[in-house]
């Protein structure tokens, strides 16, 4: 019985490690390229140069949720904060001063938003919906619509060692899971996503909890935009067009829910990951581009739907128990 | 939480222990000397042995009536900051220059949004042009903005993408045969390169005529040459992020690559992004359309082996002509052509010029 029991459980909390493994061998399987035991350079390729901005973006997405909200302005911030960023670097010439201008950009965008939403009251969904479109706005009055290119010792900072962007992406990753499940914040972030009411009352200060939460979302998009920059070679105003979709995309495969206090920091990890496996796998098998869409919306229900049916198996536990 | 915890550092465990793995050099700046130029054909596209003959190109008349000033122009464009169409929006500024009158761009902030442009058109009828300059970004898609444009009895030159919707009316369009571009493209990568290879076809945007069409040409271009295998041909969404990712798949799908076709410039440059970090610079030889400052860098460092300018400038150029002769209540053709121009390692210095400001 204990066993059975066990057994259960590892397949609910391991469902979406499960899939990304079968996605992995069926991949593996079926084609030659995608991954044996003698080539890696796929592998490497996945895990250094596509996984981690989908790790982050999803992440990006994933703290608001926790506190039962959104970030849609994740694509402005993208561009925004990235082309301010090489915007100061052409000016001053320094890097850092650069880079910390942009990230003060995305913090800034995150404020505002979690302001809006924690003080003023406005919906995640307005509030943000609306600083996409002000901060998508500010970067092509910024740019006066045009790319930037060069700077070349920023770019040096982050492609002189391939691993860079995955390194990035780790130390953000084990950061956030660190603050948001072993620290007496993150478990008061977890309440105010539960029950904001119950929370105050409780003494705790939900406001700054959810500004918080939005300016992480801010930080994490803005160095995400940075690190496009630095892989692409050009600030473009408009370079987070569609990002925040493939945000959602990447949180809800995940197992993130928009229902607050039931997204882990992992989901965006796994969420990210499977994404990205699916995206290269489906090039390497071979299906053509305009069908990779359509499949990854296909994923995205059935995750949904597993995500149900594990919700009811979880709540059918207890009778277990009993017999 | 034991087990979240474990899950955490197994997964940390395994990245680290690919990172380690895939120790590969990073990609190497040392960039190939250009290939012996075969012919320096600078202002001559090829545009002789095309399967369909299509209508002729024609030059609209020079007149030197001007029946554009003192009118309202509204050029409405797929982008606002796509390089290309911002050459575009800088010369239909010129133009209105030219003829002394008023140029309005009307630009989607997404870029090839289509639900923006006709948006950007209805707004625009409030206080109508004279005239509209329009580049749909879909070809059908349009239709509704088109048909209102129709119904207010404004003229239209259509330029760079057809409007194909047969319900909808426009004066005359003006383009470069798209078609020919992407033929065009591939014919001379194929005779400066040689007779067989492997190649890849990054292709724009699904549905948007000019990429369609291109594509066409180019597939028509490889058949005519048994020798060159076309290996994939994946959607880059137009876009230099999305060309680059499935670039950086395809190169480790395909040890073998000779050329690359972008269909457009924003999508090379992230082709050649993908193939240095790989370095793979030496082996594989990228052909594009457009042209700008960056593209002519990337030519001149052997990163784009050459180009084809569909000239955003010539098109604008022909397209207010256009304009003038419609606004003036000649008869037009249905039809006008602009020329296309080869940029590659013999002639970009002299090209990157018409870029310096």
């Amino acid at each position: 019985m204990a066993d059975r029991f066990d057994v259960r459980s590892f397949l609910i909390k391991g469902a979406r490690v499960i899939v990304l493994i079968l996605l992995f061998v069926v991949f593996s399987a079926f084609t030659d390229s995608f991954f044996g035991l003698n080539n890696w350079t796929n592998v490497g390729n996945i895990l250094l140069q596509e996984a981690p901005f989908y790790i982050l973006l999803a992440l990006g997405m994933t703290i608001p949720m926790i506190v039962g909200g959104i970030d849609l302005s994740i694509e402005a911030n993208i561009s925004l904060s990235s082309f301010i960023c090489a915007m100061t670097i052409q000016a001053v010439g320094n890097t850092g001063a650069g880079i910390l201008t942009g990230l003060a950009v995305g913090l800034l965008m995150g404020f505002i938003n979690g302001v809006l939403i924690a003080r003023t009251g406005l919906p995640p969904f307005v509030a943000t919906y609306s600083m996409n479109w002000i901060g998508k706005g500010s970067a092509l009055v910024i740019s006066k619509g045009g790319q930037l290119n060069g700077f070349e010792n920023f770019r040096n900072l982050f492609n002189s060692w391939e691993g860079t962007y995955l390194l990035m992406a780790g130390i953000i990753l084990v950061m956030a899971w660190f603050l948001y499940t072993k620290t007496a914040f993150g478990r008061e972030t977890y309440s105010v996503g539960c029950n904001a009411v119950a929370a105050r009352i409780s003494g705790i200060n939900s406001t700054k909890i959810k500004i918080l939460a939005y300016m992480a979302s801010g930080f994490i998009g803005a160095m995400t935009g940075m690190m496009y920059v630095a892989k692409l070679g050009a600030a473009d105003p408009t370079l987070g067009n569609g990002f925040t979709i493939k945000a959602i995309a990447a949180t809800l495969i995940g197992g993130a829910s928009f229902r607050g206090a039931k997204s882990r920091v992992s989901n965006a990890l796994i969420g990210g990951l499977i994404v990205v496996i699916l995206n290269n796998g489906l090039i390497h098998i071979g299906v053509p581009g305009v069908w990779q869409d359509f499949a990854q919306g296909l994923i995205i229900i059935a995750a949904v739907l597993m995500e149900r049916m594990l919700e009811k198996l979880q709540t059918a536990e207890p009778k277990v128990r009993l017999q | 939480m034991k087990k979240k915890v474990w899950g955490l550092i197994l997964a940390a465990a395994m990245t680290a222990a690919l990172m380690g793995c895939s120790s590969k050099a990073p990609a190497e700046t040392e960039m190939p000397e250009a290939e012996a130029p075969v012919e320096p054909t600078t202002e001559a596209p090829a545009e002789a042995e095309k399967p369909e003959a299509e209508a002729p190109a024609q030059t609209p008349a020079d007149t030197d009536v001007n029946n554009l000033e003192g009118k309202k122009i509204a050029v409405l464009l797929k982008s606002y900051t796509d390089m290309f169409w911002v050459e575009a929006a800088n010369e239909a500024k010129l133009q209105g220059e030219k003829y002394g009158c008023e140029v309005e761009i009307l630009a989607p902030t997404v870029s090839n949004s289509n639900e923006e442009q006709i948006q950007l058109i209805e707004n625009s009828l409030v206080s109508p042009p004279d005239l509209y300059v329009i580049v749909p970004a879909d070809s059908e898609g349009i239709a509704p903005a088109i048909q209102a444009v129709n119904d207010a009895g404004i003229p239209i030159v259509n330029v760079n993408t057809k409007i194909t919707d047969e319900s909808v009316t426009y004066d005359t369009y003006v383009s470069c045969s798209q078609y020919d571009l992407g033929y065009t493209t591939i014919s001379t990568a194929i005779e400066k390169i040689g007779g067989e290879g492997k190649a890849i076809i990054i292709f724009g945007k699904p549905g948007a005529q000019t990429f369609v069409e291109r594509n066409e040409g180019a597939e028509d271009a490889f058949k005519e040459h048994a020798g060159w295998e076309v290996l994939a041909n994946e959607i880059g969404k137009g876009t230099r992020n999305d060309a680059m990712t499935v670039m950086q798949t395809l190169l480790t799908k395909y040890p073998e690559i000779d050329m690359v076709y972008a269909q457009n410039g924003e999508m090379a440059l992230g082709v050649v992004e993908a193939i240095k970090q790989a370095g793979r610079t030496d082996e594989i030889k990228v052909a594009a359309d457009n042209c700008n400052s960056e593209i002519c860098q990337a030519i001149e460092d052997g990163s784009i082996y050459m180009t084809y300018d569909d000239g955003a400038w010539a098109q604008m150029e022909m397209g207010f002509k256009a304009a003038n002769m419609v606004l003036g209540g000649e008869t037009v053709e249905k039809t006008y052509y602009s020329d296309i121009y080869l940029v590659d390692a013999d002639n970009v210095t002299e090209y990157a010029k018409r870029y310096e400001e």
